[in-house]
């Protein structure tokens, strides 16, 4: 299933025009930049991939290992964008489905970084193994968010943390999650301020697990496992919410307290008024 | 060890069971995929009560759900002793007296209904496999009722049979219900209910009930009507008898007048009205059916006697005792015509002169005619001998003397064209009497009384007597108004006829069984037989639908209704076959309350907070 239609790809494209615009007006360069780019300073290879720059092309590693790699530059004043996607299982969950709505977030962001020239890593909790893309890897982008598969086992951030203590800087760090199993998360979150990244934190809720419709005699099976077998009714649901606010109003705090942005996106909600709230946050093409 | 009535209710109960189980697990388990599982343990926790508080409330709740169920499934399925431990059924026949004498009243109740009330008590006293049926006797022949079980009704009591004897039937040979349990062998036995004193022989043993205190019966059981002779002046007399002898009175209704009555006989008046009298006993008895008797005679008798004369005259002193001599018993008014005064009578005699305004169903006219039926002539000298001879209409109802010799000076001929039928003309062929019947009944004579010989001559006289007796005659007179009901009576009427008789509404004996209409055709003259009469009491007759006369079939009913020794069965006794109930006839009804008790003790621990 495609990420975004025709009618929200339009209007992310205008978003992109304009993030564009002012990225043109001179802001590129002023910022101190360890990334990898089309600038002067060599930085690191990578693959090559349908649709590179064969100028870009490193005929000399060609030469001795008779595969095609790019070599990638530092540019000075360029952006490290990481997405991060929690893939945990509870993601998948909601009419509006949260998992969805998370790839669909990190999607936009990485198509407007992309359009800024920015470098943009791709990644999820249970397979950190980062991808890069760079100007021209946005059909790329969209296809793994759209093949992202979510995980099975427990999440492990190491390799990411060691990228952020060898690239902290002049990088932004957008992790998407329910915030369900929030350590692994914090630890993350925690780890990129100490090494210097910006971290915003996207954090997707669906209706149904706000505000749940159950009634009567009913066998809760969490989607994280565990079972629990009792009969709902307004009491319990007014005590479930009440729970709900208190851990969510904890998370809101913890992500504070670990120096990220945090943000609450309904699954139900269109994407494009995030990509706006974080281009005025200076997120994304400022 | 445990029987059921109905075990087919166990299986449905079983498979009602089964889906109310399945669909209580199905709703109890009801999956639902949700996110934040710890979140919702913890809401587990805080809002469910302590586990044993659960169970000890499920427990409760299973216990008395089961208790409740058991007990609903055992009723259902009719919890039963073996079929070895129960006592024989008992087939009780009810041989109720429908006799006549069963409708004698004490304290305000008919003992036929007090019969049916002790019936009614018997069926209510009969346990599960017991059945009843009443017997009674109809048309002579014993009819056995419908089978009978514990809280049937009975309805009303049967009809009266008058059908001599007691009935006599095979009571064991009376196949068994198919709904009892043939082991072990049901008990049959019969109850007689009756005011009188006898024990029929029906094939089982029975045991009699007799009540109904010992009282005298009066009534009347025969009776006779004598017509008016010749010249009596009277409407005529009835004889009748009593069982009893007892002191009776007679009263006209239509008039209200009270009749006197000595020896047995009354002698009814005449009177214009319709003559319906009644004759009841004195002094009412315990059997009111026989009590009463009633007489209805024609109405069309002929009362009152007025003679118009004209008013420059006396009244003609020799017509007015012919006419009393003709009409015995009757007082003949005279009156000279004056203009507009109104005149009614039930014969009018009119001499010379006629009434402006006149109301009478009889005319008697010399030399004037209402304009309505023709107009005289000029006055002639009627001659003897010297008259036409005319043959008289065949149905003119009364035989016409020879009046060929009647003569008269000034006698009035009627003009040509009159509408009445000629009796006498002459030789110029002018019509000189003539009569008509019907409404209203005319004869009309051109000899004037004082001067011809009409009423000197035998002739005349005959033809005034014949004519008077013609028009007061009916068949209903002819019919006999009392007859013996166990016999045959012989009548007369003047024609053959075809006759409908039926017993009539008011008849207090209506509910009887037996024929209660039929149909009697009279010889060609006039001759027929009438009876016996199953039912006896006041008779309706009916020619082409219409009714023509009544008459009243008489019995001799007993002269003592209910009798001195009277017995009651004593019931309690009767049923003692019953054994006494055990714990499976009480164990629907214990389940039943310990599950309501249990459910209050929940309701109770709930409310003081030891379960949730």
């Amino acid at each position: 299933m495609p990420l975004f239609d025709e009618t929200t790809l339009t209007r992310l494209r205008r978003l992109r025009l304009a993030a564009g615009r002012v990225q043109r007006g001179g802001a590129r360069g002023e910022r101190l930049s360890r990334q990898f780019g089309a600038g002067q300073e060599f930085g690191a290879h990578r693959p090559y991939a349908q649709g590179d720059d064969l100028r870009r092309v490193d005929w000399n590693v060609y030469g001795r290992l008779g595969q095609l790699f790019l070599k990638l530059f530092e540019q000075p004043g360029q952006l490290r964008v990481l997405l991060v996607a929690d893939d945990a299982p509870t993601m998948n969950f909601g009419e509006h489905d949260k998992w969805l709505a998370a790839r669909r977030a990190l999607g936009a962001v990485g198509l407007i970084a992309l359009e800024g020239s920015e470098k943009v890593l791709l990644s999820r909790l249970g397979q950190p193994k980062p991808v890069n893309f760079d100007g021209t890897g946005e059909s790329r982008l969209l296809q793994l968010l759209e093949e992202m598969p979510l995980r099975d086992g427990p999440a492990a951030s190491a390799p990411l943390h060691s990228l952020f203590e060898r690239r902290g800087r002049d990088s932004v760090l957008v992790l998407v999650s329910d915030f369900q199993d929030a350590e692994p998360l914090l630890k993350l979150l925690r780890d990129a301020r100490r090494s210097g990244v910006r971290a915003i934190a996207i954090s997707i809720a669906a209706e149904e697990e706000l505000n749940p419709t159950l009634e009567g005699f009913t066998r809760l099976q969490a989607v994280s496992g565990g079972e629990t077998r009792m009969r709902v009714d307004e009491r319990v649901l007014q005590a479930y919410r009440e729970e709900v606010k208190l851990y969510r109003e904890g998370i809101t705090r913890a992500v504070h307290a670990a120096g990220a942005a945090f943000i609450e996106l309904d699954s139900a909600d269109p994407i494009e008024p995030l990509i706006v709230d974080l281009m005025r946050a200076g997120v994304l093409g400022a | 060890m445990l029987e059921f009535a109905r075990e087919q209710w166990l299986w449905l109960f079983a498979l009602v069971g089964v889906f109310y189980v399945a669909w209580w697990f199905a709703r109890r388990y009801r999956k639902q995929r949700v996110t934040y599982g710890q979140i919702w343990e913890r809401v587990a926790k805080k809002v469910l009560p302590p586990g044993w508080k659960r169970i000890v409330r499920t427990a409760l709740t299973l216990f008395i759900s089961g208790v409740l169920l058991s007990s609903v499934v055992l009723y259902a399925a009719g919890l039963q002793r073996p079929k070895g431990e129960q006592p024989a059924p008992l087939v009780v026949f009810l041989l109720v007296d429908n006799g006549p004498g069963m409708r004698a009243v004490q304290d305000n109740k008919t003992l036929a209904a007090l019969a049916q009330e002790r019936a009614q008590q018997i069926v209510n006293k009969l346990d599960e496999h017991d059945r009843a049926a009443l017997v009674w006797k109809q048309n002579g022949r014993a009819v056995v009722g419908a089978w009978l079980k514990h809280g049937d009704q009975l309805g009303d009591a049967p009809a009266t049979d008058w059908a001599p004897g007691t009935a006599q039937a095979n009571l064991a040979g009376i196949p068994l219900p198919p709904d009892i349990p043939a082991n072990p062998p049901p008990q049959r036995l019969a109850i007689m209910l009756s005011e009188r004193d006898f024990k029929p022989d029906v094939g089982v043993p029975v045991r009699t009930e007799r009540f109904g205190p010992r009282a005298p019966n009066d009534g009347f059981w025969s009776a006779r009507y004598l017509p008016p002779a010749e010249g009596d002046g009277t409407a005529g007399t009835v004889e009748f008898k009593t069982l009893r002898n007892g002191k009776v009175e007679a009263r006209e209704l239509t008039t209200g007048k009270a009749l006197e009555v000595s020896d047995g006989r009354v002698v009814l008046p005449i009177q214009a009205e319709p003559l319906e009298v009644r004759l009841s006993l004195t002094n009412p008895d315990v059997l009111m059916q026989d009590n009463t008797l009633m007489l209805r005679l024609h109405p069309r008798r002929l009362a009152t006697v007025t003679l118009c004369h004209p008013a420059d005259e006396d009244p003609n002193p020799f017509l007015v005792r012919t006419l009393e001599m003709l009409l015995p018993g009757r007082t003949v008014e005279t009156r000279a015509v004056a203009p507009g005064e109104p005149v009614k009578a039930d014969l009018l005699v009119c001499d010379r002169v006629l009434p402006e305004v006149s109301d009478a169903r009889f005319l008697l006219c010399f030399g004037v005619l209402p304009p309505a039926f023709g107009a005289t002539g000029a006055p002639v000298d009627a001659r003897p001998n010297l008259q036409l001879r005319v043959e008289p209409p065949k149905d003119l109802g009364f035989e016409v003397p020879e009046l060929t010799l009647i003569n008269g000076r000034d006698a009035i001929p009627l003009e040509p064209g009159h509408k009445l039928a000629p009796l006498a003309k002459l030789l110029s062929g002018e019509t000189l009497v003539g009569v008509r019947r019907g409404q209203p009944e005319l004869l009309y004579s051109g000899f004037l009384p004082h001067r011809s010989t009409l009423l000197q001559d035998s002739s005349g006289l005959l033809l005034l007597l014949r004519w008077l007796s013609a028009i007061q005659a009916d068949e209903r007179v002819l019919f006999p108004p009392f007859v013996d009901a166990d016999a045959e009576t012989e009548f007369q009427l003047d024609q053959q006829g075809e006759l409908q008789i039926e017993v009539a509404r008011g008849n207090h004996w209506l509910p009887s069984f037996g024929p209660k209409s039929y149909r009697l055709t009279t010889g060609a003259d006039g001759r027929g037989r009438l009876g016996p009469f199953a039912i006896p009491g006041e008779h309706a007759v009916l020619r082409s639908g219409s009714e023509v006369a009544r008459f009243t079939a008489l019995r001799k009913l007993p002269g003592t209704i209910g009798i001195d020794n009277q017995s009651r069965v004593d019931l309690d006794e009767l049923f003692s076959h019953q054994v006494e109930p055990d714990w499976r006839d009480y164990l629907p009804g214990a389940l039943l309350w310990i599950a309501l008790g249990t459910l209050l003790l929940e309701w109770l621990l709930w409310l003081l907070g030891i379960t949730e």
